[in-house]
């Protein structure tokens, strides 16, 4: 592989590791939002 | 309102010539630090720190100063004062008795600075513009902070934590400015930027103050 | 999903701005490819003034309608914006240490965002020492609107009057980034809206946890 393009493998890995935490986000956003049902459900 | 902030404002100076207590320590604080930096500096100090230890000094002071503004009368006197006038009278009134204060200590520093210390002075007008200006900010800032920290059970050690970063804006650039006026007498552009720069922070922490404080006052 | 596309689109704007950060073409100059730091590091103070504002705004709304829930969203964009402001001087310090020699140099850019931070330290000091909610949420407000113009002052207002700064682009106006060239605003634009709006997710995470926290530890003391 040339110089220049090894680049991209840094590239890669950056963009993983982003797409990676923003799932992860999502999915605590998930568990919030059951938690916050079920606290409504509790105070009716 | 005028006569609310009045009367309010002479209550305050009575007070003070009555206990004399405030003006008294203040001096008192200003010859022992000034007389520590005589001794440690053994009479050759040069400009620069000349200039810093001038305002850091004039900074504790003022800190000293203005902490008790809210505390120092009964809480029941506070509801006296809230039941009586406008909060708007009340901070007014404050800042314009601090303001006085902090002149006079900015003006006790100096001729104690002269006594000990020498002076260094090139731009006497530039000098005074600056320490006028820099009386008045430390006292609108200050009184607003003590208001806030009047609030929590334990004023004095909050007082110093809230208001040091809250005063830096002021602090450097007064002592920039002074550091022009150190070396020349002219009112450079830099040295009127920086002037501009302190009067606007003054308007800015006065009328923030003038639109906060009755959330504050009100128990 | 349907509140959540402007998410998608934060991670979708770091994306870009992550791969096309790294190939752009940028001018050559003395500190090489350190410059391609901007889309990053300049982000995380983007990113804090934006959840600063959130703050601000939180306080003032706090002030007028007297909602404990925005004192709590106020408190916790303090928090959120400590972090990143963190980040921006940590990410700082090592970008510095390469281009000046020193992790710290004597410059306002510097100064101001350190100071901006002791301001909302005092502010967390503050609220830990007020123990009535309503009493706290009232003067915690208060002392919030100071800080935020206080924030504005240091780094909109006395780094462009100072001659003196390091960064680039002081006089004309623009005070961190002066002479970029259009191909490197195609991604610097965007990676600050992606930052921003990624910090107001965090916020929004936050937010909601603590509110749960509030209503779990609510139902404790009732036990």
């Amino acid at each position: 592989m040339e110089d220049q393009y090894k680049i991209y493998v840094v590239v890669a890995v950056l963009s993983i590791i982003l797409i990676g935490i923003a799932a992860y986000m999502f999915a605590i956003e998930r568990k919030l939002t059951k938690l916050e049902a079920r606290i409504d459900d509790s105070n009716n | 309102m005028i006569t609310e902030i009045k009367a309010l404002f002479i209550k305050d100076l009575q007070l003070e010539l009555k206990q004399k207590y405030a003006i008294n320590s203040i001096v008192l604080y200003v010859l022992s630090t000034v007389f520590v930096a005589y001794l440690s500096y053994k009479g050759n100090i040069d400009a620069t720190s000349w200039n810093v230890m001038f305002w850091i000094i004039l900074l504790f002071a003022a800190v000293n100063a203005t902490s008790k503004s809210f505390v120092q009368e009964r809480p029941s006197r506070h509801l006296y004062y809230y039941t009586m006038a406008a909060p708007q009278s009340v901070i007014i009134a404050k800042i314009l008795y601090n303001s006085l204060m902090m002149i006079l200590i900015a003006i006790i520093t100096f001729v104690v600075f002269q006594l000990f210390l020498g002076n260094m002075i090139v731009g006497n007008a530039l000098f005074f513009a600056g320490l006028i200006l820099g009386a008045l900010g430390f006292a609108s800032t200050l009184t607003m902070v003590a208001a806030i920290a009047s609030r929590s059970d334990n004023n004095f050690a909050l007082m110093a934590v809230l208001s040091f970063p809250l005063m830096l804006p002021f602090l450097l650039s007064l002592i920039k400015l002074s550091n022009i006026a150190l070396q020349t007498s002219e009112f450079t552009a830099e040295a009127m930027k920086l002037l501009g720069m302190t009067f606007g922070l003054n308007l800015i922490v006065i009328m923030l103050s003038y639109l906060l404080f009755p959330y504050l006052w009100k128990e | 999903m349907k509140n959540n596309w402007w998410k998608i689109l934060s991670i979708l704007l770091l994306l870009y701005a992550i791969i096309y950060g790294f190939i752009v073409e940028i001018p050559d100059s003395n500190i090489g490819d350190t410059l391609r730091n901007v889309f990053y590091h300049v982000g995380m103070w983007f990113a804090m003034l934006g959840v600063m504002f959130t703050g601000f705004v939180n306080s003032l709304k706090f002030l007028s309608k007297g909602d404990m829930y925005n004192d709590l969203k106020a408190n916790q964009s303090v928090l959120v914006g400590v972090f990143f402001g963190l980040l921006g001087i940590i990410t700082g310090m090592v970008w510095a240490e390469f281009t000046w020699g020193e992790p710290w140099a004597n410059d306002p850019h510097l100064n101001g965002a350190a100071v901006s931070l002791l301001v909302y330290f005092a502010y967390l000091i503050l609220r830990s020492a007020i123990p009535d909610e309503e009493k706290r949420a009232r003067v915690s407000a208060v002392y919030n609107i100071f800080a935020f113009v206080i924030l504005i002052v240091f780094v909109g207002i006395l780094p462009r009057l100072s001659n003196d700064t390091l960064h680039p682009g002081s006089g004309d106006g623009n005070p961190a980034f002066g002479d970029m060239d259009a191909q490197m605003r195609y991604v610097f634009y965007p990676a600050l809206i992606g930052w921003i709006m990624l910090s107001q997710w965090v916020l929004q995470i936050r937010t909601r946890s603590k509110v749960i926290e509030e209503f779990i530890e609510e139902k404790e003391l009732n036990l």
